[in-house]
């Protein structure tokens, strides 16, 4: 008979939970390590409450949280989430001075850029993670929260973060109330994810399951990636930048220059193949009722895990160094990891997610005994979407009423407002679902995963796939 | 006959049930998704269109409408079926909540307080006192007690933000009405563009996005225009667009206004929104300098016009043929492609020792909008020529242009309605809480008497509960 994963790994012996006081320390030791570099550095520069040194220090305060989050889902003791939870509100306390910094050196709210939106959107996310924690007694949301927002600020390390005024569009107090709520929503929507994700680990979803989606969704990265990307000869397009202007290189207004680094392509192809294979494995094992295939899958997720890795490896050398030929122009141009923000945050994103179902994969029983009750769960769950919602519709509102004083037309089907009314149908939907036919449980779950989904596409999927009136943000 | 009236109220209720609503929800949610992935008529030229599909795709794409799906008569059906689905699932369950809310439960009797969910009972000693102690504590919650008498039985009754109840019928008004607006606007309102040189006549006609002409009942004329740069290391950056623009009716002067982006003129219902500023085609003034490399005497400087010669020191003359916006190279000669400011370029004809020659000045670069500098001698093709011992630059003062949206949008105020509407009946659903609350004092089965206390809510129910419980210990404390 055919016995799964989760079988597999009660039987054998766990081994011993890590001593709390031992990962503490060596987080406050690598913080302070860090610190101590950070400190140097400031010394030979003389700026001490530089903005990037804010946001430097905010980010080792995060990153310290998001280690001892999932140091607490692994060990469960009370040391680790306490230290946890005093970590994100020392970053976000650094990261509320980085805020203001930049606001007062700009004259306007952080509103400008994707750098901006980035800070802004980490802020929130601290802030709703300590709200969650306190309000509603769920302390593992972190294990979630805080690897997101470590990912949000090493990003905002790549961009250009040059204060820019505004261009004329974009000075409008109605803009900076848009975006203020779609920043507040999408935290609300992040943290509706992170509740069902839980609610389905509590639940007792199937740790395959978990593997499937996740390849699933890291494979859609790399997908999107290589069909954006990959050039034909095996090579992969990137932006130029340039390095004297801090820049991407423009050919004519709009029109970016792309270069082709030779055989990254081929590389992330395989890397697709890699991530992708646990997918395949597990669903032929579904088809054909073959355990050992779908034991394959987990062993092939290592093999992903790798394969990601030297992606991100080669990726980062080979976009600092050297001059790369372009079909567009004459000439080499360099480019850098600065041109190519979001597949290094894809990247990185892919870790992270593989590297969170490992913890599920290893100490799911742990993890269980961690969460609330499903009904707690299903209930916040929720009750997020019932504040991300109204936030989403005056997202909406405002939105078309600044595009109204500003270009005259409140809704023009542009893809951004076409993609962020896809996303309130969506949860519209959830809401209907619950409210009137009583959908609780894992189908509200699943409904409240997809609608996260569709806000990813139209964060991410509208600006980095189709092109548009929104190409700023 | 009773078939009829049968089927047509099953109809009725298919299309007010949830079900049909998410459904048409969905299928919104795909095809407009769909508009965003394929590419759209009006937006994308019909070249482009061309060289992203193949005829045959192109020609299945035009046919079922997707390459214009947001106007398409299947798609505003379908958003029409959406509206009548609200219609019909807001009227089918009105009376109902109607009811409910005008008519709210105050009685306390046996029956309603064995079935009531939320409930508990303390023992007292005397029944005015006991009530007379619940309304104090309600009142101290910010409830308004009442007392209700029924055979000489007084009971008390409060009740909290009954509106709560009608939320959700708010909601949907208000998307109705929102969907009006747009409905309004898509048949009655235009949208379009003006481009205004700053002193010229009044124009009344504008052109419409869909490419139409369409003529306003007044005139509007920009008197100055201008554009504001950031200063220090953002000097590049435009700052502030900003027009003065005079309405004229029947030639009478009837409104003055500056605007700005984001600051519209609006003028009988027509609005006018500063979107840009440019340069136009249209040349003002041009000075050219000619220098003579190998002589290191101070170049000459002239204001010139097309068609106009001018003497050089060392006898030559120049000429200036034509100022072209947009060139291309034809043989051996430049042509105007269009009337916009694409690539600049001025012909001239040098003429040394009775041998004229034809040379060509190209743009080096823009300092701001209406200035421009070309420098040569270059060929059509933009080769440098070398037969002519001069090297010229040529200033231009091209006219500016300010460029304006226009949009006339009927329908605006129902949209701005249905959203404030909307945002308060979200705030209603969501955050507000309808509470009603009961207190008599009965005898319980063993004959003694207490004090019963009953608690409603629609939503939020264990902390509902929990605040109800805090409300019947203080009552308790309070008949100590």
């Amino acid at each position: 008979m055919a016995i799964s994963t989760t079988q597999l790994n009660a039987a054998e012996p766990q081994p011993p939970a890590r001593k709390g006081t031992a990962l503490v320390a060596t987080v406050i030791l690598v913080a302070v390590f860090l610190f101590f570099m950070g400190f140097l550095n400031v010394v030979k520069s003389g700026h001490l409450l530089s903005e990037s040194n804010l946001l430097f220090a905010s980010l080792i305060f995060y990153a310290a949280a998001a280690a001892l989050y999932i140091g607490f889902g692994i060990s469960g003791l009370e040391r680790h989430v306490r230290v946890a939870s005093l970590m994100v509100i020392l970053g976000w306390v650094f990261n509320t001075l980085a805020v203001g910094h930049r606001w007062y050196a700009a004259g306007h709210p952080p509103f400008a850029s994707v750098y901006e939106m980035l800070l802004c959107f980490v802020w929130t996310l601290a802030l709703l993670t300590q709200l969650a924690e306190r309000k509603y007694g769920i302390r593992l949301i972190g294990s979630v929260t805080m690897p997101i927002a470590v990912t949000g600020v090493v990003l905002m390390q790549l961009l250009p973060s040059d204060v820019h005024p505004l261009v004329p569009a974009l000075q409008s107090t109605w803009l900076h109330v848009h975006v203020t709520l779609a920043m507040l929503a999408y935290s609300a929507c992040a943290l509706s994810f992170a509740l069902a994700m839980m609610f389905l680990i509590k639940d007792g979803l199937n740790t395959d399951t978990f593997l499937a989606v996740t390849s699933g969704f890291v494979s859609v990265i790399y997908g999107a990636l290589l069909v954006t990307r990959f050039e034909k000869w095996g090579g992969l397009n990137v932006v130029a930048w340039d390095y004297a202007r801090r820049e991407e290189i423009f050919l004519e207004r709009g029109v970016r220059l792309f270069v082709t680094i030779p055989d990254l392509g081929w590389l992330f192809m395989l890397t697709f193949a890699a991530v992708a294979a646990p997918l395949v494995l597990y669903v032929i094992g579904q088809a054909r009722h073959q355990s050992n295939l779908i034991l394959g899958a987990n062993r092939a997720f290592f093999v992903g895990i790798l394969m990601q890795v030297i992606a991100l490896v080669a990726f980062i050398t080979r976009s600092q160094s050297g001059g790369y030929p372009s079909a567009m122009a004459e000439g080499v141009y360099p480019t850098s990891m600065a041109a190519s923000p979001f597949i290094l945050s894809g990247i990185i994103a892919g870790i992270f997610a593989f590297l969170l179902y490992l913890m599920l994969h290893w100490r799911r029983g742990d993890l269980e005994r961690l969460l609330p009750d499903t009904n707690v769960l299903d209930r916040v769950t929720y009750k997020t979407v019932g504040i991300a919602f109204p936030l989403l519709t005056l997202m909406i509102a405002t939105g078309a009423y600044w595009a109204n004083r500003t270009w005259g037309s409140y809704w023009s089907w542009d893809p951004k407002e076409t993609w962020a009314l896809i996303t309130w149908l969506v949860y519209a939907g959830y809401l209907h679902m619950r409210i009137t036919r009583g959908w609780r449980g894992r189908r509200a779950a699943y409904f409240a995963i997809i609608g996260f989904a569709v806000v990813m596409f139209t964060f991410f999927g509208v600006t980095y796939l189709l092109p548009g009136l929104h190409a700023y943000a | 006959m009773g078939a009829n009236p049968g089927r047509a109220q099953r109809l009725y209720q298919t299309i007010g049930a949830v079900r049909t609503g998410i459904i048409i929800l969905l299928i919104v949610g795909i095809v407009s998704a769909a508009g965003t992935v394929i590419l759209q008529r009006p937006l994308t030229s019909p070249e482009d269109m061309e060289r992203a599909y193949s005829p045959q795709v192109l020609r299945i794409l035009d046919g079922t409408g997707l390459t214009d799906v947001y106007h398409v008569w299947w798609y505003l059906a379908l958003l029409a079926l959406l509206a009548i689905s609200i219609i019909c699932a807001s009227v089918e369950r009105w009376p109902n909540a109607w009811k409910f809310y005008s008519q709210p439960y105050r009685r306390t009797d046996a029956a309603f307080r064995a079935v009531l969910p939320l409930r508990t009972s303390l023992p007292v000693t005397d029944a005015a006192q006991a009530l007379a102690a619940a309304e104090r504590v309600w009142k101290r919650h910010g409830l308004k007690p009442e007392r209700t008498v029924e055979r000489e039985e007084v009971a008390l009754y409060a009740e909290k933000s009954r509106c709560a109840v009608l939320a959700v019928y708010v909601v949907h008004a208000s998307l109705l009405l929102i969907m009006l607006g747009g409905v309004t606007d898509s048949i009655w309102g235009y949208k379009g563009y003006v481009a205004l040189v700053p002193g010229e006549p009044a124009i009344s006609q504008i052109e419409l996005r869909d490419n139409t002409v369409r003529r306003l009942p007044f005139a509007l004329r920009c008197d100055e225009a201008g554009q504001e740069n950031y200063t220090g290391q953002f000097s590049m950056m435009p700052k502030r667009w900003w027009s003065k623009l005079t309405v004229l009716e029947n030639g009478r002067e009837v409104e003055h206004k500056e605007i700005a982006v984001n600051d519209p003129l609006v003028y009988r219902g027509v609005r006018f929104y500063q979107s840009g500023y440019g340069t136009s085609s249209e040349l003002r003034k041009t000075r050219l300098a000619v220098l003579r490399p190998e002589d290191s005497a101070t170049p000459e400087a002239f204001k010139l016009a097309v068609n106009q010669t001018v003497q050089l020191r060392d006898g030559a003359s120049v000429t200036m043929v034509k100022f072209i916006s947009d060139a291309f190279p034809m043989d051996n000669d430049l042509y105007q492609r269009s009337k916009d400011l694409n690539n600049a370029a001025i012909k001239l004809e040098v003429t040394r020792n009775g041998n004229t020659q034809p040379v060509f000045l190209f743009r080096t670069e823009e300092a701001a909008p209406g200035d421009l500098t070309l420098t040569g001698p270059y060929d059509a093709q933009g080769n440098p020529v070398t037969q002519v011992p001069y090297r010229f630059l040529a200033s231009l003062d091209l006219a500016p242009f300010t460029g304006l949206q226009v949009s006339h949008e009927p329908g605006q105020w129902a949209v701005w309605a249905g959203c404030l509407l909307l945002a308060a009946g979200l705030i209603l659903s969501f955050w507000v809480l309808h509470q009603r609350y009961w207190a008599v004092a009965v005898q319980d089965k063993e004959g003694r008497l207490v004090l019963w206390l009953g608690a409603a809510s629609n939503k939020k129910r264990e902390a509902f509960e929990e605040h109800f419980q805090r409300i019947a210990k203080e009552i308790e404390t309070e008949l100590m």
